[in-house]
């Protein structure tokens, strides 16, 4: 499988007044033609930033320090602004987080899905675009009537499915979901999880998941990459990562899941997440980690290759 | 259980929101006789368990006492909480406790989290002093894993989710509450830090002998903490009994797509099965039978016609009509 989206040493600042917050800080990272690549990591630590880096939809005040995102071998951060446009939607789609909830009040359904096309692919014909919506709703298991709808006849888990309907109208190779099934209920969120994996498959679209919720993760990646921090820890297959994590922090967010059929005492992770204005020298998770050894409090670890398909940011494996 | 023992007893308990106006006027039954029981003899943790929309914090505002059944009761060591004179109810108010799911909008930002423990220390008379006000504090927050050195003086901002989650347990503490009635208390937190609140809960209940109505959506986190389960699917309770039972093995159908549903955290042990969502909403007329009747597979004549009665299995209870 070669590589369809390269990330090279990404870094994206916020301003603050404290000086710059270091929110994606050195990532690398490739998302391979066709796969299904997990991004993971609690709250606040950079992963839906370094998304919306990806597509250059960084706002202030975050702004992009360096490096490099390379599609089809096209650097997106040098691209123009026209040459973008043309790249969202028709090549990558983006779903962001909670974006059921930003439909069109006031507008049809398949009003809102011609808009789309008609911002990428010109004026077209009402009537042949109608019909094609409606196989797009058809796709992700809604009827044909839900075109002729509003947003608020409709439950959150259809307005989600709609959002997906969207994603999927220009053809893109890759979908970009951040927390897509976050707010719905385990029965829909199994459902909108088991449509994005048949996408990948029946289609061959490429998928970059972004979730905090590791059983998701376990569930349908291929790939996952860990992050934390603002950096990638450890990047592997996904039934290796879950079978012999090698991170402490990979281990520990593992093992702090709570299982059915397991009354096992859950051990959190004690400590918090460090301040990214001012990061700690070292490894960044040094402060919170049981095996912390001197070096780690001075000298980052880079992420390095451990075998064929894992790689791991931390001293205990560098030799 | 002898109903003057139980610690908190629902009977029966309807509530009906009305929406709209005059001709495009309806009628929601959000929560639809519902009864359970928590025994007053020794603490537990009763999961209430249910998707969005089942009605599971509405039954927790009733038990709070902040909203009026339309129907039903709501017996507080077998006294009705809703005809309680003004002394009863500030009593109860102070047994009985919340915490809720997002623990920054309930505090007022522009106090110091001290603020929180002091008013509620005040409210209530516990301290005499000053002194003693500081030392019930520390005593408090020891007990839920904070240092006072480390939150005191702090606004809620500079806390992270889990302390501010703590902090309110503490709070809490202060009241020696018999319940505390905790609304999806660890859905907005990292599992790193759920895992802390969780055993927190564990720890108070054998610690303080305080009993909790937990209301969540996630089964895994109720499987750790609780004692009995009821599930709730459109405002009616559908299987009821010891959790380690109806998880092992479930009776009602919608339980089963529930726990069949929730992703496990093991790559080798994907989901085999694929459900269907609705292709559009089902339009909820009048509903007399089950309520699961459109999303059941195991559907039959009887269930779309009669609602399924009170059906005891072992040591659990059960609504659907597979079950003589």
């Amino acid at each position: 499988m070669d590589t369809l989206l390269d990330i090279k040493d990404l870094q994206v600042f916020y301003k603050t007044e404290l000086g710059p917050l270091r929110a994606v800080d050195g990532v690398n990272l490739n998302v391979k033609r066709k796969e299904i690549l997990g991004l993971a990591g609690e709250s606040a630590c950079g992963k839906t930033t370094l998304v919306q880096a990806v597509l250059k939809l960084i706002k202030p005040p975050g702004y992009i320090v360096g490096g490099e995102v390379l599609f089809n071998g096209i650097n997106l951060l040098k691209a123009s602004e026209n040459k973008l446009r043309q790249i969202r939607w028709k090549e990558i789609s983006y779903i962001p987080q909670s974006s059921m909830n930003a439909l069109n009040p006031v507008m049809k359904i398949a009003n809102q899905i011609i808009d789309v096309i008609e911002a990428h692919e010109g004026k077209v014909r009402k009537r042949e675009a109608l019909h094609y919506i409606e196989e797009l709703l058809v796709k992700v298991g809604l009827s044909r009537e839900v075109a002729k709808m509003y947003p608020h006849e409709l439950s959150g888990g259809m307005r989600q499915r709609v959002v997906i309907a969207m994603a999927l109208a220009l053809n893109p190779k890759l979908i970009i979901a951040d927390e897509p099934t976050t707010a719905l209920d385990v029965v829909t969120q199994r459902g909108i999880i088991q449509m994005l994996k048949d996408i990948n498959k029946d289609f061959g679209t490429t998928l970059l998941l972004v979730t905090h919720d590791m059983a998701i993760h376990a569930e349908i990646t291929d790939r996952i990459a860990i992050m934390y921090a603002g950096k990638i820890l450890e990047i592997g297959l996904t039934n290796k990562v879950f079978s012999e994590p090698l991170h402490p922090y990979t281990r520990l967010l593992i093992s702090s899941i709570p299982r059915l059929g397991s009354k096992q005492r859950l051990v959190g992770i004690s400590g918090f997440p460090p301040d990214l204005r001012d990061p700690p020298p070292g490894c960044r998770f040094h402060p919170r980690c049981p095996f912390v050894m001197d070096i780690c409090r001075k000298i980052e670890p880079s992420l390095l290759k451990f075998d064929l398909e894992r790689f791991v940011a931390c001293h205990l494996y560098s030799r | 259980m002898s109903t003057s023992t139980n610690l908190l007893e629902l009977r029966e308990v309807t509530k009906i929101f009305s929406s709209g106006f005059l001709i495009s006027r309806k009628r929601i039954i959000a929560v639809d006789e519902v009864s359970f029981a928590l025994p007053g003899d020794k603490p537990i943790v009763f999961t209430l368990a249910g998707e969005s929309g089942s009605g599971k914090t509405t039954i927790a505002r009733i038990v709070l006492g902040f909203l009026h059944p339309d129907k039903g009761e709501v017996l507080y060591f077998g006294r009705n909480i809703f005809s309680f004179k003004k002394s009863e109810l500030k009593n109860y108010y102070r047994e009985v406790q919340a915490v809720f799911q997002d623990p920054y909008s309930v505090y007022n930002p522009i106090y110091t989290v001290d603020h929180v423990l002091y008013t509620t220390i005040k409210k209530y008379n516990i301290a005499q002093d000053d002194y003693e006000a500081r030392e019930l504090i520390d005593k408090a927050l020891t007990s839920v894993g904070l240092r006072a050195d480390e939150v005191l003086g702090k606004y809620p901002y500079q806390l992270s989710g889990g302390q501010r989650q703590r902090l309110l347990f503490a709070r809490c503490l202060l009241l020696r509450p018999k319940l505390i009635v905790a609304d999806e208390p660890v859905s907005m937190l990292d599992a790193s830090l759920r895992a802390g609140i969780l055993n927190l809960i564990l720890d108070l209940k054998d610690k303080y002998g305080i009993s909790f109505l937990y209301i969540t959506h996630d089964l895994s986190t109720a499987n750790y903490i609780s004692d009995y389960l009821a599930i709730i699917y459109r405002g009616s309770i559908v299987e009821m009994g010891p959790i380690d039972k109806i998880l092992q093995d479930p009776l009602h159908p919608y339980t089963k797509l529930l726990i069949d549903s929730i992703p496990k955290p093991d790559p080798n042990k994907r989901w085999r099965t694929k459900v269907a969502l609705p292709p559009r909403e089902f339009v909820a007329e009048e509903i007399i039978g089950c309520k699961f009747y459109d999303r059941c597979p195991y559907r039959m004549d009887i269930c779309y016609r009669k609602k399924p009665s009170i059906k005891q299995i072992d040591s659990r209870i059960v609504y659907c009509h597979l079950y003589k």
